[in-house]
């Protein structure tokens, strides 16, 4: 019964994390204008004989919900128009206005926005999609990922696949200019200068593309990729110009960069951790927001905004860097590394032998051939033996000596299989 | 069919507290009127709230009114998405698994007999869709690349930093159970819903949930003990580790 108790604790405790973690995402606000669209599929009738017998009849798709998809992917997709809705008509032209954008609610939660001075239509509508064709000028994109959705956006001579996400997109006919700003998810780009068979575009990147010219550019935030177009071998590719869509972008990475200036002394934290100034560093790192840094920043730089803390003499900060690691990089050499350092936290720092021990053997277990294995190996032996456990201990000391037999815990590891086959009282 | 525009909250109208109850409200539903959502020549809207209970909503989705979709989120939504958050764990397709129960939900609603089970309703269509997706992952778990050595580190996931290393390690030792055990176990102990209520939503007899829980708990611990975190958790019990 011990055990049914400490599972249930732990989940409790798990509960009151994530219900913690809902509370501070967001998540509500960013669905609720999708499902507000939504519109019942199902019309009740009477609840008379006629109804039971209807579902008596499709009784064979009432197994679970499958009968429910198979019912919807019946039925193309409908459309409404504007902020006071109005029922839209496949082919008829949209036009929104000079001033205001116009949007473009989709049954199934997809969000079409014409930009102001935008004109497109609604070519054809599937079960699963639709095919909409931006004439000219700009419109935001946003569709609910749902396996088998099918969308197509032309324009120009650019056509845009998706399956579920979020993105922006631009056709000036006039300078022969098609843009592309994916937020969310991927889509795929074919026409033009990118052929059949298409290029991808995903969340984070930017693509401008002229026909005309032959060109193509795609940006990342901070990378620029240069690309040919392989049809055209004296093809030669302008980095993108700066337009209102690249320079929002550039600013909203600005605002995320992970080396912002310290308040104190103007400098940011990693010149002052290359300066062996760690205190500082990390004042520096906590004024632009440790907790943001550790949610944001690459592989490399956590690691080393871990390994300031540690240095400063902040465990529980370092424990954060170093947890962020394991969560946001799984099955990664800088994982090992991470559950390597914890481990070397708790043993030198905290005395805790039994939990270092745990946190050596996770290391040799998500990269037994990493770079810190030998050392992992070495001090998982320490760590047992000043733990207490002599058997374990002597099992990992035999496993060293013939991997290691040079390394820097051989000796220890002769120690130990010395004692194990004399005894504790040759010691 | 009706067209009734919710209450507009900058336009207080002493009508709509009146007629309120649900009994109003069907009467109107079942008038038949359409209402143009522009002021009216005597310049008045009529807006009538779907009622507080499950009934009143249930009979305002199956008549398929236009704000019934937002009222069923607003009150429903965090259930949702607490059963998805227990049984997914920090998953980045959280928001888009919500979105399918939805979608599930107001296609289906003409089919709920009892509206006073909607709540259990929505439970169970929550496991479904979840349960779908771990399936779907599990099937193409074979395509992942190796090795990771020379893949830049990549941040595979939107977990928060501040989530804690025990959350993460709980729902990787829950991602190496079948989902019928996995499911099963989160519902149970993480989300702490009594037997009948998980048998519930699971679609299976109260018999089977047990079997599952038991055999869940024992992969569960066995597998824990390999997690520096966890295994504390699952030996000592009486401490709250990182």
């Amino acid at each position: 019964m011990g055990s049914l108790n400490r599972l249930q604790e732990l989940g409790r405790r798990i509960a009151e994390e994530q219900d913690g973690l809902l509370r501070g995402s967001g998540l509500f606000e960013q669905i609720r204008p999708t499902v507000s669209r939504m519109r019942p599929l199902m019309r009740r009738g009477p609840r008379m004989q006629a109804g039971r017998t209807a579902i008596a009849l499709a009784a064979a798709f009432l197994c679970g919900l499958a009968g429910v998809w198979l019912l919807q992917s019946k039925r193309s997709l409908q459309f409404e128009i504007g902020i006071r809705p109005e029922a839209g008509r496949v082919g008829a032209w949209i036009s929104a206005s000079r001033r205001e954008p116009l949007p473009v609610h989709f049954s199934d939660g997809t969000e079409l926005v014409l930009m102001a001075g935008s004109r497109g239509r609604v070519a054809q509508t599937t079960p699963h999609g639709a095919r909409v064709v931006l004439e000219s000028g700009q419109a935001s994109f946003a569709a609910p990922h749902r396996n088998g959705a099918q969308w197509e956006l032309s324009t120009g001579p650019f056509v845009v696949t998706v399956t579920g996400t979020r993105f922006f997109i631009g056709w000036d006919p006039a300078r022969d200019v098609f843009e592309l700003r994916v937020q969310q998810g991927s889509v795929k780009v074919t026409g033009c200068v990118f052929g059949d068979s298409g290029r991808s575009v995903l969340a984070g990147e930017m693509l401008r593309a002229s026909c005309d010219a032959a060109t193509f550019a795609i940006a990342k935030a901070g990378v620029t990729r240069e690309m040919e177009d392989p049809r055209h071998n004296d093809a030669t590719v302008s980095t993108p110009e700066p337009s209102v869509a690249t320079e929002e972008v550039a600013a909203e990475v600005g605002r995320k960069a992970n080396t912002q200036p310290a308040r104190a002394t103007g400098q940011n934290w990693v010149d002052l951790a290359g300066a062996g100034q760690y205190v500082a560093a990390l004042q520096a790192a906590e004024a632009a927001g440790y907790d943001r840094q550790c949610a944001t920043l690459n592989g490399p730089d956590l690691a080393r905004l871990g390994d300031v803390a540690r240095f400063a003499g902040r465990l529980d900060l370092a424990r954060k860097a170093y947890f962020a690691i394991r969560s946001r990089f799984p099955g990664t050499e800088r994982a090992a590394i991470a559950a390597f350092t914890l481990g070397r936290m708790d043993q030198d720092q905290e005395g805790a032998h039994a939990v270092a021990a745990r946190w050596y053997r996770t290391c040799l277990t998500e990269r037994p051939g990493g770079a810190l294995a030998r050392e992992a190996m070495g001090r998982l032996m320490e760590a047992l033996h000043r733990a207490g456990d002599r058997d374990g201990a002597q099992r990992v000391a035999a496993q060293y000596v013939k991997r290691h037999p040079r390394g820097p815990h051989a000796a220890l590891a002769e120690q130990l299989l010395r004692v194990g086959r004399t005894g504790p009282g040759d010691r | 069919m009706v067209d009734l525009e919710p209450p507009d909250p900058r336009r207080a109208t002493g009508s709509s507290a009146g007629m309120a109850d649900a009994d109003s409200e069907n009467s109107a539903l079942r008038s038949h009127m359409r209402v143009s959502p522009t002021k009216t020549r005597s310049g008045g809207i009529l807006h009538l709230p779907i009622g507080e209970s499950d009934v009143a909503l249930v009979a305002a989705l199956q008549a398929g009114r236009h704000d019934a979709a937002s009222v069923l989120f607003d009150r429903y939504g965090r259930l949702v998405a607490r059963v998805l958050a227990r049984v997914m764990g920090p998953d980045p397709e959280l928001p888009d698994l919500i979105q399918d129960v939805f979608v599930a939900a107001l296609s289906s609603v003409g089919r709920l007999e009892d509206p006073d089970a909607l709540r259990h309703w929505l439970t169970s269509i929550a496991v479904f869709v979840a349960r779908g997706r771990i399936r779907s992952r599990t099937r193409w778990r074979f395509l992942r690349l190796m090795p990771f050595d020379e893949l830049p580190d990549v941040s595979t996931s939107p977990v928060p930093a501040e989530a804690s290393e025990a959350l993460r390690c709980t729902y990787q030792v829950l991602e190496e159970l079948p989902a019928n055990e996995r499911i099963a176990f989160a519902l149970r102990f993480i989300d702490q819903m009594e037997l009948t209520d998980v048998a519930e939503a699971c679609d299976v007899s109260l018999a089977t949930i047990k079997r599952r829980l038991h055999r869940a708990q024992r992969k569960f611990a066995q597998i824990a003990r390999r997690h520096p975190v966890l295994a504390e958790w699952v030996e000592a019990g009486d401490r709250w580790a990182r």
